[in-house]
């Protein structure tokens, strides 16, 4: 999929064209999301499998009610929105029956064995920095979690962030600081080294 | 001598609303020309968004866009609501008029609509409009067909209402 030819083309435009039936507009738009999806779903299902298998998902969904994107919205907010909800749906439902598995085994209805942050103690990347960078980050509070994600991690700009999260974009900004300093104590002896 | 932590508590109070690693105001940088912890907090926070961007990336598996494409073949024909229930909807023409056929040879060999002196077609109008609702019989047809096309146009409402969760 993608062409050289759309380079200079924007996401908005491309979805109009494949509104109106270019479908190499959308192969476009799925090179442009694909792994930046894959990256950031992946930082909330922490299985590479699952999270690949949402971008998928989300995808199709762009595809089938492609005629639901108006273009007051960024593509990037909606293809976002979407995999957003596909991602907390499939964590629900995985937590639901992890819960469940936990009271067949021990027979008892104990609601509190059921830990959200239960996956993280596998390691998920080969590389043991990543994995305590991204434990690191998972520490942090919801609001200032994603910012660091969709700004260093998806790459996403201010007003992308700002549009997705329906936050002005000096809030945005401010919350990114706030989120850094509190990494800058959780990772300081990796800090340390890059000095 | 005491830390300063000017820039750490304007970050704490979230009172800048720039991004510090990538904008620093003038009045700031006047500040941090001559704080070196305030200087030393700036390139821990550029440390910190350096480490992020450089963690590991994943990248979708080969097979990531003829799965789609697959996918997206297999959606489009579950959604492609018309092709399907036209052999249905023929079908349920070809009913009906069969019924039309069948009632009204039916009605013939009754003698009611040849007979009308007897006076039973009019005087005894239930009957009569017993027969006609036997007609009718296609209208009838007509309902299951339009309540086919509902559950179909539920099933997509559903299906939508699924997806926009
Ligand atoms: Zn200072």
């Amino acid at each position: 999929m993608g062409m050289i030819e759309f380079k200079r083309v924007t996401d908005e435009e491309l979805m109009f064209r494949f509104q109106n039936g270019e479908e190499a507009c959308y192969e476009e738009l799925v090179d442009r999301y694909k792994n930046k999806l894959l990256n950031h779903i992946f930082y909330y299902m922490k299985d590479r499998e699952s999270a690949e298998d949402i971008v998928q998902d989300t995808f199709i969904r762009v595809y089938v009610n492609k005629d639901k994107y108006k273009e007051i919205a960024k593509v990037s907010t909606w293809v976002y929105t979407i995999a957003n909800n596909l991602a907390k749906t499939a964590l629900s439902r995985s937590s639901k029956m992890n819960a469940f598995s936990i009271t067949g085994k021990d027979g008892e209805t104990d609601y509190e064995i059921k830990d959200k942050n239960s996956s993280t103690d596998e390691p998920v990347l080969k590389n043991e920095l990543n994995d305590i960078i991204m434990s690191r980050i998972d520490e942090l509070d919801e609001k200032f979690k994603e910012i660091v994600l969709l700004r260093d991690i998806d790459e996403m700009s201010y007003e992308e962030i700002a549009a997705l999260l329906q936050i002005p974009t000096g809030t945005v900004k401010s919350r990114l600081n706030r989120a850094r300093l509190n990494l800058r104590d959780a990772l300081s002896d990796y800090v340390k080294k890059m000095k | 001598m005491e830390k300063c932590c000017k820039i750490k508590k304007m970050i704490e109070n979230t009172e800048l609303e720039v991004d510090l690693v990538t904008e620093i105001p003038s009045e700031l940088q006047t500040h941090i020309d001559e704080c070196e912890e305030c200087a030393d907090l700036i390139r821990d926070l550029k440390s910190v968004s350096g480490i992020i961007k450089n963690t590991e990336r994943l990248t979708v598996s080969k097979s990531f866009d003829e799965n789609l494409r697959a996918k997206i073949r297999v959606s489009m024909h579950h959604n492609d609501k018309d092709s399907a229930p036209f052999f249905t909807r023929a079908f349920y023409y070809a009913a009906g008029i069969a019924a039309v056929v069948v009632g009204f040879f039916y009605i013939s060999s009754t003698g009611i609509i040849e007979s009308p002196e007897q006076g039973n077609a009019f005087a005894t109008g239930g009957v009569h409009i017993s027969s006609v609702e036997g007609i009718e019989e296609p209208a009838e047809m007509k309902d299951s067909l339009h309540e086919m096309r509902r559950v179909v146009i539920d099933d997509e409402e559903l299906r939508m209402r699924v997806a926009a969760e």
